[in-house]
This record gives C-alpha cells, structure tokens and sequence, in this order.
C-alpha cells in the first residue's frame, strides 16, 4: 500500500496548524498580556487566557477545547533565543 | 539474515527481528502521547526496537524507534566490541578508511515524489512527544547544510517544528556548525538549501551525533566504520546529496530573513526549553521510499535513545583529546548530553598539573562545548559506571584544594541552569572535580592499595559452586 494520510488526520493538522499560526502571529501581544500563564487557542482564536495551570485554562476554555487540536500554551515572559536577521546574537 | 554492515535502516529492522531485540506491534497506535511513553517505558525499564504497522491516520506507514537505545544495539550496529565500547569505536574512526561516497541512481529514498500542491507534511507520522506538544515535532530528522565557500557538508539531528503543510522550523544556534554555515548565506544575502533525512541505516544516524572539526564533513566516517562507501544521490529540487537508501528526505530551502516563534520542547536537558524565533525551512519536495518507515527518537528526561545514543560524542571526544592528553584514556557522558562528563587518566603516567591540563584542552577544544561538570578520576575507575565515579569522589576528594571553576565558557544554550538573554546567554561556569589519588607526598593514606580480597582460585571454585545450587 502507498504511504497515504487520512482525511481525517489531514484536517486535524490544518486545524492545528492554523491555531499555531495565530499565536506565532499574536505572540507579542499574548506575551505583553498574559506572560506566565496559561492560554488556549482553538478555531484559530484565543478561547481561555490568564490561568495559573493547564488545567484550569481547559476548564475556561469549556467546549470550545479540542483535546487533539487546541493549543494549550504556557505563555513565556522573554522569547529564550532570537536569530537576528542580519547577524546572531 | 543481514550482518553488518548495515547500508538501510530496513537490514537493521530485519537484524534486530532476527536476534530477538525487535518487536512488532499490529495494534492501532496513536500518534498523541501512546508512543512517546511506549518509548520512555523502555528506555527506563529495559525493552526492544519497536516497529509499529498500524499506525493512527496513516495507511501504509510503519513508524519505528529504539533501535538504537542500549550500547549492545549500538555495538552491533557499528560492528564492534561491546566491551571497552568507547576505545574501540574511537580506534575505528581513528584508523578507519576514509571512502568517499560513490552516487548512484534509482535511489530507494525517492520511489515516491511529492512536488509542487502535493506536499504536504501531514503525511508523515509525527507522534507527539509530551501533553500539550502541537503541531508535533520531526525528532529524528538530519539536517544537511553546504557551506557556500567550500565543499563543506554538515549534518546533524535537530528538533524540527510543523508549521504548516509546506513548512517547518528547526533549531540550530549560531555557535553551532549549522549556525557558521547558515551565517554564510545571511552575509550574501541567499537562500540556503537544505535536506532532512529520516530513517537513515544506524551508522548514519550516529553519526549525525557527532561534532567534527569545522569545515570537515561526517559523511566520510560511514566508510570508516563500515569499510564500504555509501551509496548517496542528488537531491530533486537542490544540489545536497543524500543516502540513497534512507527512508524520507524533506527537500527546501531556508532563506535568510523570515523568522518564526517556535517551542517550547522536551529537550535533552530534561526540562522544556523556552520559545525562541527561528529561520523558515520551505519544502520544495518531499521523496520517499514506496512502504516508508517513519523514525521517531523520544527526547526529554533520560533515560532515553537520544541520551544512548552519545556513545559516539564520547569516541570522538576521547579521540580528539589524547592527540594533545595522551594521558586521557577514557570519556564516559555521565548525563544531560554531556553536561556531565567522566574522564579517566593514566595512573602510571600521571604527573603535576595533569587534570587542569586537561581541563584546559577539554574546554578549549569544540568537542567538550557541552561539558559542564567534569569529573577526572585514575583509570583504575570505570568511568562509564556512574557508583565507581562517586566512590572516587568518596574517596580520593577534597573540595577545598580539587575543584577548579572556568567561568564564562560557551555551553548550551539549553541549558536550563543559565541565565537565557543578554549577555550570559549560553555562558556557563565550567567545573573539574579532580577525583585523582594525590602525588606524593599526600599519597600516604593510598600507599597500601585498595582493600580487596585476594580473588584465589579456590574463591571463584567455591562461588561457582554456589550459584548452582
């Protein structure tokens, strides 16, 4: 049999890859609000943000989490390591 | 069956099945969470190579891992002796041919082509790792960068996250081969090609451990291993070469300006490390084998496959070390990759100022950037059995005249015991814990030697005969 991908997987990651695209994206903003703590994003938007755990950032997110596409997100203060553009740091 | 060498991660499937260190699973397995534990359990409790052959979302995939977790695999598949793991894989690389790579065509690796709107990284398996890990990781894939100066081809296993169904991002920091060479192309202002290969034979994939000397390739210490030269072909859509009978190539370019937010990740070290902003790898094909194997190598807290498999670093360590401490006579990483090393040096050729001699070459050389905690102990201590380093500690150490502290030495910048901006990023204090026997004249307390019995021949005769009862 070729290697193939299901339908279903294959939707499943675009759901995951659009909701990582969002927090890539928004990931200033997200820092400056909600640094060091938790956050869930699903259907490409923020569902849940501001909790101590992952736990309770699941539980604010009710329905509207996806135990296989959702992304649960510790929220950092600092991004560790930045490649410039024109030289490293 | 197929002894070494091994020239497809496949003959090393069919090995391992046929001495028992194999095992296949035809129960549906998920790609979230089952495999990454399956993978932990039998890195800490003991257990076999497992290929699946039912995996989630993926008809036609057979997805693989720990094949290479337990020295005894690894000697197997480098075609030496277990014992004294370390001096002999160093010798082989030492003396062995260097062959270079003959190019062939109809490459297994590229049975399958996707191009253009068929791409789509969706189709590999990726398991996940940890809980909250999405998009999942590619973690056993080799990187392969060209130096656009010279003929310079680095490869090397790094962490690759799915961004979208064209694209991902992998970590690699400027201090680091990948990093000089990537710079290169920043300078000119140029796209650098690139290649990821998973599912590479079991030489290959252990060699993609290794640090060399910059600007020398790993590829040719395939032919010093196995005595024959890899078979290699051209890459679709760049100038790379690639092992012709590889499992998948991922084919792209990295261009020099687009960054992305990427992390976190259960790295080595054994904590997540934090988000960082990286370059772009755009695929431009992917090719593959008709009935590919996916490979999958469970990174986090060790015990683990990625932590077994720096047998090599260890080799290449001790290799690199003797040329200038020919007093050095064993390496053994001890934890976190290297962050803690063991060393053992001659006890007849032992003389003042040997172990901060070696400390000194060791932090100035590429091969111990990692090393952080560096134990030194006399070679009557096996270095790679972590109680005899600490007996040593125990017994020939003391704080006050035998720890020597190198500050500001470049270390990982994974380390999660570091300061992660500014100035201090990636600088770490290096210490050596001198667990030598002092000279003379403290050396009164040793003269008599260990306290061992006299192990006579009627002892042995007498053990034998009750162990059989």
């Amino acid at each position: 049999m070729k290697p193939a991908v299901t339908v279903e997987y294959k939707e499943r990651m675009e759901q995951i890859f659009k909701n990582r695209s969002w927090l890539d994206q928004n990931i200033d903003s997200i820092k400056t609000k909600y640094h060091d703590s938790w956050i869930v994003v699903t259907g490409g938007k923020l569902v849940a943000a501001g909790a101590l755990t992952a736990s309770e950032a699941i539980s604010a997110a009710g329905a509207d989490f996806d135990p296989e596409t959702s992304i649960v997100f510790q929220v950092p203060a600092k991004i560790q390591f930045i490649w410039q553009q024109n030289k490293p740091i | 069956m197929k002894n070494f060498p091994f020239i497809s991660m496949r003959e090393w499937i069919d090995h391992l099945s046929s001495v028992g260190l194999l095992v296949e699973n035809d129960q549906p397995v998920k790609l979230r969470n089952d495999i990454s534990a399956l993978s932990k359990q039998i890195a800490d409790k003991g257990g076999p190579a497992v290929l699946h052959t039912n995996v989630e979302g993926h008809p036609g995939w057979r997805l693989m891992h720990d094949g290479l977790t337990t020295k005894h695999k690894q000697a197997i598949a480098l075609g030496i002796d277990e014992k004294n793991f370390c001096r002999n894989l160093a010798d082989k690389l030492a003396r062995g041919p260097r062959i270079r790579p003959i190019e062939i065509n109809n490459a297994p690796c590229q049975e399958e082509v996707f191009t253009g709107a068929d791409i789509d990284l969706a189709l590999l398996p990726a398991p996940t790792t940890t809980q909250f890990e999405n998009p999942p990781y590619i973690t056993a894939g080799i990187q392969h960068l060209k130096d656009p100066e010279s003929e310079w081809v680095n490869m090397a296993i790094r962490r690759f996250q799915l961004k979208s169904s064209r694209s991902f991002c992998g970590l690699f920091a400027p201090y680091t081969h990948d990093g000089v060479i990537y710079q290169r192309y920043i300078d000119q202002g140029k796209s650098m090609p690139a290649a990821v290969v998973i599912g590479a034979d079991p030489v290959y994939f252990m060699l993609s451990q290794l640090s060399t000397v910059p600007g020398e390739s790993e590829i040719p210490l395939w032919g010093a291993i196995t005595g024959e030269p890899l078979q290699i072909v051209k890459c679709l859509t760049n100038d790379l070469y690639v092992p012709a009978h590889a499992e998948i190539i991922i084919e792209g370019t990295i261009d020099p300006t687009t960054r992305v937010f990427e992390g976190p990740f259960s790295e080595f070290p054994g904590y997540f490390s934090g988000c960082f902003s990286l370059p772009l790898f755009n695929v431009t094909a992917i090719t593959m084998r008709s009935d590919p194997i996916y490979y999958y190598l469970c990174m986090g807290m060790e015990p683990g496959e990625g932590h077994e498999l720096h047998s090599m670093v260890e080799a290449v360590t001790l290799s690199a070390i003797q040329e200038i401490i020919p007093e050095l006579s064993d390496v053994s990483i001890l934890s976190c990759g290297g962050f803690t090393t063991a060393m053992s040096v001659r006890k007849d050729r032992k003389r003042p100022g040997l172990v901060r001699q070696l400390a000194m070459a060791v932090k100035g050389h590429h091969v111990g950037r990692l090393i952080k905690n560096l134990f030194v102990c006399d070679d009557d201590i096996d270095v790679h059995n972590p109680a005899h380093v600490m007996w040593a500690m125990g017994s020939r150490f003391q704080g006050e005249r035998d720890i020597l502290v190198i500050n500001d030495v470049i270390g990982c910048v994974l380390d999660p015991s570091i300061p992660s901006l500014g100035r201090d990023s990636n600088l770490i204090s290096c210490s050596i814990f001198d667990c030598t026997e002092p000279m003379a004249p403290y050396d009164e307390p040793y003269k008599r030697g260990l306290a061992l019995p006299d192990m006579t021949a009627s002892a042995k005769e007498a053990y034998e005969r009750i162990l059989k009862k």
